[in-house]
This record gives structure tokens, sequence and C-alpha cells, in this order.
């Protein structure tokens, strides 16, 4: 039986749901960035320091 | 003693540590100019592992090639127990002395372990079917890692399900230390029961692996710790900086920030998904008080 497309299969695999699981949190955090920079400039008035 | 003095007795350097941690925006800071060490650690490591691993150890005598599925399932079936441990050491520690940060790294370790664990499970799978002809059977190794996923799932789940993130959190982490019962399962299953799973090869003891096929495997596993550290590190600061939208040092960490290369259409795009908002969703910034 040939191993190979198992054992890459397993690799591909693995760096897909690493990869997802390292890019999430920088990918939330910038867009948290974001949605705070856009609410301050569209509202400037806005407290932000409650 | 210098009480008498005047001067204030010295703390303990480790103590001071401790303390600052509590800190979110000098925990904000310490773990933005440590996480890159770690993430280029995991990276040469890995790099180095899967180079002997995969190109350098000799096919085993019994199972050929398929062995090499070993440096991948191996390390993350050792991370999957090892992340719910210190999730539940961190759920305890929330749970007792009501530390945020310790909240916060009990619910970042959740997804990073979830994920680990599937990755153990899937290459598992792959590595059965050549060698045992099956991709699952109900074997109580198998059996006990799948209860493994479903527990960080359920902590995932039950966190996401409350308003207040701290309440949130002080659930999901009372459900972490009830599932530890489960990690002394995992570990002896192979003992305790008849099992097609095979038996521990390293102990405290020694190994029963060849060193060209060991060190790689080694190697994998301390990558494997310094991805967790560094993935853990990125997710804290995310949900500290999500909880803490309307705090002074998120506001000064913000202007600081260069302006996003997002086009403003895709971020309100972007901002209509979904119910959770950061800062005015589920687990919005109404409720972040500091320890």
């Amino acid at each position: 039986m040939n191993h190979q497309p198992f054992i890459w299969s397993a690799y591909a695999i693995s760096a897909i749901v690493l990869i997802w699981t390292a890019l999430a949190p920088v990918l939330r955090r910038r867009r948290t960035i974001d949605y705070l920079k856009q609410v301050n400039r569209t509202d400037p008035t806005h407290d932000t320091h409650a | 003693m210098n009480t008498h003095s005047g001067h204030k007795p010295r703390k303990n350097a480790l103590v001071l540590f401790f303390h600052r941690t509590g800190s979110p925006p000098w925990f904000y800071g310490f773990a933005a100019r440590l996480a890159p060490w770690l993430w280029l650690g995991f990276g040469l490591l890995a790099a180095w592992g899967l180079y002997l691993g995969l190109f350098r150890a000799p096919p085993d005598y019994l199972q050929g090639e398929s062995f090499r599925i070993m440096y991948i399932h191996v390390p993350a079936a050792w991370m999957s127990m090892l992340i719910y441990a210190v999730m539940a050491t961190f759920g305890f520690i929330a749970l007792v002395w009501r530390i945020r940060i310790a909240e916060i790294l009990a619910m970042s370790s959740a997804p990073v372990g979830a994920a680990f664990t599937l990755v153990a499970l899937v290459t598992g799978s792959l590595w059965g079917r050549p060698t045992w002809g099956t991709y699952w059977v109900w074997d109580a190794r198998l059996t006990s890692e799948l209860v493994l996923l479903f527990l960080y799932l359920g902590v995932i789940g039950l966190y996401s399900a409350f308003d207040e993130p701290r309440k949130a959190a002080r659930a999901a982490c009372l459900l972490a230390l009830v599932g530890l019962v489960n990690l002394p399962i995992i570990h002896f299953s192979v003992k305790w029961w008849n099992t097609l799973h095979q038996g521990s090869s390293i102990g405290v003891t020694g190994s029963n692996i060849h060193p060209s096929m060991l060190w790689p495997l080694l190697i994998m596993a301390i990558a494997t710790k310094l991805f967790y550290a560094a993935n853990l590190l990125d997710r804290a600061r995310a949900m500290l900086l999500e909880q803490d939208l309307r705090k002074g040092w998120a506001q000064k960490l913000i202007a600081r920030q260069p302006t996003s290369e997002l086009p403003l259409s895709e971020q309100q795009g972007s901002e209509q998904q979904g119910s959770e908002q950061p800062g005015t969703g589920q687990h919005g910034s109404e409720h972040g008080e500091q320890v």
C-alpha cells in the first residue's frame, strides 16, 4: 500500500488547521482596531473613556 | 530590618512580575514584544523537526513510511492534553483569585487546544487506515480524545453563551475544571483497557524509539509548545482589546496605530455581520474592570 497520500494529507490538513488558528486572532484584533477607528472617525463626540 | 529606617521592604521580582501581568496595558505590551520571538522559534524548530522527520529519519521496519505521521500526530496529541491542563489551571486561578488576565488566558487556550485535538484525531485517523486498516474504531484512547474535543467545544460554546464576559469566563472555567477528569482517562486508557491504539513509546525513564526517529519528535514537541505560547498571547491580546475598547489605554493604543488599509465600505460590511460586535456586542466592553 502506498502510504504517501496518507502522510501528505495528514500534514496538509494539520497545516490548514494550524495556520487558521494562528491567523484568526490577528484578523480579529485588526478588525477590532478598524472598528474603533471608524467609530472615532464618524462620531468624534462618542465617549470612549467611560 | 530596613522598615525602621522608613524604607519599604523590597518585593520579590517574581511577585512584582505577577502583579504587573494583572495590568491589561502592561500585559498587552509584554505579549506584543514576546509573541514574535515565540513565532520565530516555532518556525525554526518546526522547519528543522519536519526536515529531519520527513526526509532524514529512516522508514520504520514494520510500518514503513506511514510512521512519519507521528511527527505531527504525537506532538498534537500531547498538546491537546497539556493545553487542557493549562486552561484548567488558569481557570482555577480565575475562579479562586478572580484575576481577569487568568480568565482571558483560560478562554484563549480553548480554541488552540481544540485545534490541536482536531489535528490529533484527523492525523491519527489517517495513520490508522494504513496500519490498522480502518480510519476509526471506538477504542478507549480515540473515544476519550474525542470527548476532549467536545469538552473544548463545550468551554468555547459556554463562554459565547453569556452576555457578560466575566460571568461567561467563570462558568466556562468551572466546566474546564470538571473536564480535567478526562485527562487521566486519556493517558491511562491504553493501560486500563485492551485497546487497538499502541501504548506509550516514550516515558519518564526513557524511550524505545531509535534516536534518529526520536529527535525530530522531540523538536516538534518543543515547536508545538512555542506555537501554543505565541498563539495564546495573540489571542489574549485580541480578547483584551475587545473587552477594553472604551478604556483609556486602548484608546491611546488605537491612536498610535497606522490608518487602516481597509476601505470604509468593507469595514461597514464586516460590522453588519453577526450579532457580536467588538466593544458593543455580546462580550462588549461595558464591563472590563481591571484586576
